[in-house]
């Protein structure tokens, strides 16, 4: 957990005091406050970690208080606060309801079904009316609450829970899972991440807070929950980026204070939307809101030792073992018309790193997509001789098969920390972090992965895979983006992997000179088959394969 | 000199792929530009045509500094880019893809390459891989270019295709247009073109004649395929 | 049960020439535009306070239609100017920021005072096989009908419409042949705009005229287009004019209070059976 700083404390301790400083009025308006940035933090933490969009918060809230309103117009001896947890869970489950499509519906379109869901809601809402809402019974607050500064305090208690909630789930394995989801649910899904259960969790967190801060509104009228608040609501999220406790709190403070103030001005108060909707525009133009952008300027690149060559001449490739780690037998992938792998067999012993190259196309990354379940293929695939048929990406990651993306899928808002630990699946101890930090060539285990360099977040990547102990890697193209020497520095250390961690290694590359470091034999592809396998400078010198780079003639 | 570069630095993402490139292109002419993959020749043309901003550096085209001109502008400014992997629009037919960017009409481009006149109203996505190639440098043509890219035309086409391609530009350059070649198969690029660039991991490492290249294929596979240890 | 089917096809027609719209800016311009709707409520409210003040419905509907083609192209002229790089989502988002902006300006301008709503469309109606058909929906559906045709002869036969499906479908190469992206993006939202006016000025009639509550007629129309998935045109024709006859029949059941929430099942149908296979992420 991160220190907490001394305007942190500053900041709580006139929160707190408020009730004592404000007059009434203005306490009202304070805790209106207080609940309309419980409800932008509900959706930072769904948008700003999960990367999941959600134009209905507003009517989530509304389930909250229609719940506490129910309660309350049948005059049912429940406990206020324990009325306001029945409709925070009653969202809950809404939410997860919400959230079942964005298992498979994305970005725009899961935006127009939780509009659409906001619009059915706002329909049900009018003809349903709020229990109590047409004879206008207000929500009778116990006697402990019924002063407005008692009211205020329970309100700020009910923040300061869910913030510290987010902020401990945002640190946790879940929170850096949601990051991970965000980024790419692939490589979420590479370091054996749940990805449809890490966004349910998203969707349940969020639509409980939502819930949480409908019931604690004590509004009782549909007009308060319309689709055009939740429209509001996620433009003042994204401006701020309401998943930094600061960015929740100044968007609840200003969604209030703007309408106060073009009110006295003797202006609609509407019109603080428009500041919202140019808000929005310029955090998008700008890729982040206020508080996410200043936390990226804030960050120095950070310290990144360059990988030295080691001292005692060229590490020799490992010789491999007798026992097989990875078959692959009769590999075929078809994408629509195109034929990219055909019969594709090989085998990865024990302590062996083994080279697949081929030109451009020749259907390297097909193979890598296919063995670690990411695309479908007609074959068979057996890691350590059991079958992996029928298991998910995830699940092959978390059987001992890890993989390394061709692009740069590093998650740029965890720390270096975070992400080994997310891509071992565990909390690495003081020498095994030391260990990784050290593949990675970086010294502060905090660093944030966006100050790191291209080089610095390969070797990273790498360092994760390994610290999750696999049985086998298939690395594509980790040298990709780096200079010679880098790259020349990184091929002595995977030539190390089976020996220092156990792994066989399976890497695909373009720089021979990195292959014949880090290999001692090697497979080539070519058109989607099998074209040489062998020693790699007896294959690296055949005809064949020499043809298969340069073109025909200048082989012949 | 119709094509003018100096000291360019393109980056892709956060990585800079394009480390401090420059070389021009004159008109009449074809010149090569060769390198195993990822050494940065398609991000190269990606920022000479303003597909990717130039990080640093300078894009002269005929005596104009372009580098921050939009696409549109460097395209109507003469400038064509024949992109990898044969962008035809796939569901428009063969004459509508020769519409797109012609400013003249279809005939040139069908004497040129007469198969595709048989196949006008045929959805481009139907076409062979040889035969979108020449719809896309047909295309390109009907703009009236006088500089021209060309990434990686041969790519998994036939020889005899490849072949026809290959006379097709050094044609085109005989009358008068000036032609950047990239090219993964070294001996076309090199039988077509007067001058050669080499670039590996973002820089440029040999500039001269195509004569010498090819008189010197052991500088072409080390660019290639690194050194290759004696007696393996 | 019939009859009221049939009732339900004026609303049927407006949803599809929405949805048309939808999928024209989708598919051309690479954006999902939640602000349709209210460009569209923008120039009808216009045509409804020059009605108000005594002026003639042929200028009011005439200057009305101006203000939602004006304000479309401005939104699409911005669009183009700060976020033609952006991808699919972040445009999308912008619209959102339209929608609000345009939410605020509506009831700040026009207030929420109830307006006289004209009928564009004479009240009679014609007798087709036993049922009776009012002029309006045939007015409605025609244009639904010559919009659909419209648009398609208009990609098929024009070389503006030429360069709208190569930028579609290879937005890169389309800007490397010289093709005006700018000018043909700003055209496309200025269509659009005019279209929505007219669609929702025919639908006003039969909706409470308020600002926010026709500005969410865009939801009915998504749902329309996600039937074609914000690609085929025949199909979002097809899928307005549905989820207009649901409605329609709908009325005549006990779960006639809920009609105007049906098309969310179509929305969710639709988008659930298109993306069954999308287990990953399109790109990441």
């Amino acid at each position: 957990m991160r220190r907490v700083s001394g305007w942190s404390w500053i900041g709580l301790l006139v929160l707190v005091a408020l009730p004592g400083l404000l007059p009434s009025y203005w306490l009202f308006l304070a805790t209106g406050m207080l609940i309309a940035s419980l409800l932008t933090w509900s959706l930072g933490l769904l948008g700003g970690l999960a990367g999941l969009v959600s134009l209905c918060q507003l009517s989530l809230a509304g389930v909250g208080g229609w719940v506490v309103a129910y309660f309350n117009a049948n005059e049912l001896p429940v406990p206020f606060v324990l009325q306001v947890l029945v409709g925070a869970l009653a969202a809950l489950g809404i939410g997860v309801l919400i959230g079942l499509p964005s298992l498979r519906v994305r970005g725009v379109h899961l935006a127009v079904v939780s509009l659409g869901f906001a619009a059915v809601a706002d329909l049900a809402f009018t003809l349903l009316n709020f229990p109590g809402g047409v004879i206008g019974k207000p929500v009778v607050r116990p006697g402990l609450l019924a002063s407005d500064a008692a009211y205020y305090w329970f309100c700020l208690g009910a923040l300061l829970v869910c913030l510290g909630l987010g902020l401990w789930l945002s640190h946790s394995r879940l929170g850096s899972a949601w990051r991970a989801v965000k980024h790419s649910e692939r490589a979420a899904a590479a370091m054996g991440i749940n990805v449809s259960g890490a966004k349910l969790w998203a969707f349940a967190v969020s639509a409980g807070m939502a819930g949480l801060a409908g019931g604690l509104l004590g509004l009782l009228s549909a007009s308060n929950f319309a689709p055009t608040g939740s429209l509001v609501l996620f433009a003042s999220a994204v401006m701020v980026g309401a998943h930094y406790p600061a960015g929740a709190l100044l968007a609840g403070g200003m969604s209030w204070l703007i309408p106060e103030a073009l009110s006295r001005l003797g202006l609609s108060q509407n019109l603080g939307n428009l500041f919202f909707a140019f808000g929005v525009l310029m955090a998008l133009k700008a890729g982040g809101g206020i508080f996410e952008v200043a936390a990226r300027n804030r960050a120095r690149p950070a310290v990144v030792r360059p990988l030295a060559t080691s001292p005692s001449g060229s590490a020799r490739p490992s010789q491999p073992g007798p026992k097989p780690v990875l078959e692959v037998q009769g590999l075929s992938v078809r994408y629509g018309t195109v034929q990219a792998l055909t019969q594709v067999s090989l085998t990865l012993y024990e302590g062996q790193v083994l080279g697949l190259i081929g030109p451009n196309g020749a259907g390297k990354s097909s193979l890598v997509d296919a063995v670690s379940g990411f695309v479908p293929y007609q074959g068979q695939v057996r890691l350590l001789g059991r079958p992996l048929e029928g298991l998910a990406s995830s699940q092959r990651a978390r059987a001992g098969l890890r993989r390394s993306f061709q692009q740069d899928r590093t998650i740029p808002e965890l720390s270096a920390r975070a992400y080994l630990e997310l891509a071992a699946g565990r909390t690495l101890t003081p020498p095994e972090l030391a260990e990784a930090l050290a593949f990675a060539g970086l010294e502060d285990p905090e660093a944030p992965l966006y100050a790191l360099d291209v080089g610095a977040r390969r070797r990273l990547e790498v360092a994760g895979i390994l610290a999750a102990r696999p049985k086998a890697v298939l690395l594509d193209e980790p040298a990709a983006g780096l200079s010679a020497a880098e790259s020349h520095a990184l091929a002595e250390r995977i030539a190390q992997i089976p020996a220092l961690y156990g792994a066989a290694v399976l890497l695909i590359e373009h720089d021979m000179e990195v292959v014949r470091r880090a290999c001692g034999e090697v497979v080539v592809l070519d058109f989607g088959e099998v074209l040489e396998a062998g020693p790699t400078a007896e294959v690296l010198a055949s005809p064949k394969v020499v043809a298969a780079y340069l073109g025909e003639e200048v082989a012949a | 000199m119709s094509l003018e570069v100096r000291g360019l630095v393109v980056a892709r993402g956060q990585a800079p792929v394009v480390r401090g490139v420059s070389f021009s292109v004159p008109p009449g002419e074809v010149t090569a530009l060769l390198g195993p993959n990822g050494a940065g020749k398609t991000t190269l043309l990606e920022a000479l045509s303003g597909i990717l901003p130039a990080q640093e550096g300078e894009v002269w085209l005929f005596g104009v500094r372009v580098e921050r001109a939009s696409r549109v502008a460097r395209a109507r400014a003469g400038l064509a880019h024949v992109e990898q992997g044969r962008a035809v629009f796939p569901s428009l037919t063969v004459e509508e893809n020769l519409w797109v960017g012609a400013r003249s009409g279809l005939e040139e481009a069908f004497g040129l390459f007469p198969e595709l006149e048989k196949r006008r109203r045929v959805p481009a996505g139907q076409l062979s891989g040889g035969e979108q190639q020449m719809l896309v440098l047909a295309r390109a043509l009907l703009g009236r270019p006088r500089v021209l890219l060309l990434d990686e035309m041969s790519l998994g086409l036939a020889p005899l295709v490849v072949r026809r391609l290959m006379e097709t530009v050094e044609r085109l350059a005989q009358a008068g247009l000036a032609v950047l070649l990239v090219e993964q198969f070294a001996h076309l690029a090199l039988g077509i073109a007067r001058q050669a660039l080499v670039m590996s991991q973002g820089r440029l490492v040999y500039s001269g004649p195509a004569q010498a290249l090819l008189r010197e294929p052991g500088l072409l596979q080390e660019a290639y395929l690194g050194r290759l240890e004696v007696g393996a | 049960m019939l009859q009221a089917a049939l009732a339900g096809l004026l609303s049927g027609g407006a949803y599809a020439l929405l949805a048309v719209c939808l999928v024209l800016l989708y598919r051309m311009t690479g954006t999902l535009n939640f602000a349709l709707g209210a460009t569209g409520v923008f120039g009808t409210f216009v045509m409804f306070s020059l009605h108000e003040r005594g002026g003639p419905l042929g200028l009011a509907v005439g200057l009305g239609l101006l203000a939602s083609v004006g304000i479309g192209g401005l939104l699409g002229w911005a669009m183009a100017r700060w976020f033609a790089e952006a991808p699919l989502q972040v445009r999308s988002s912008v619209t959102i920021a339209y929608l609000i902006a345009l939410l605020t300006l509506g009831f700040w301008i026009f207030g929420t005072n109830p307006k006289p709503v004209p009928h564009l469309v004479g009240f009679g109606g014609v007798e087709l096989l036993g049922l009776r058909v009012p002029f309006a929906t045939l007015v409605t559906l025609g244009l639904a009908a010559l919009l659909a045709l419209g648009v398609a002869l208009f990609l098929q036969r024009t070389r503006a419409g030429v360069w709208l499906r190569a930028l579609a479908e290879r937005p890169t190469a389309a800007e490397l042949l010289g093709v005006p992206v700018q000018a043909l993006t700003v055209g496309v939202w200025a269509f659009a705009g005019g279209v929505s006016a007219l669609a929702v000025m025919l639908i006003a009639p039969n909706r409470s005229p308020e600002f926010g509550v026709l500005s969410l007629l865009v939801l009915p129309a998504m749902a329309g287009a996600l039937v074609g998935l914000f690609r085929s045109f025949p199909l979002a024709l097809v899928g307005g004019l549905g989820i207009g006859l649901i409605e329609g029949v709908a009325s005549s059941l006990p779960i006639a209070p809920y009609r105007q929430a049906l098309w969310f099942l179509v929305m969710l149908a639709a988008l659930l059976w298109s993306q069954r296979k999308e287990v990953w992420d399109a790109a990441r």
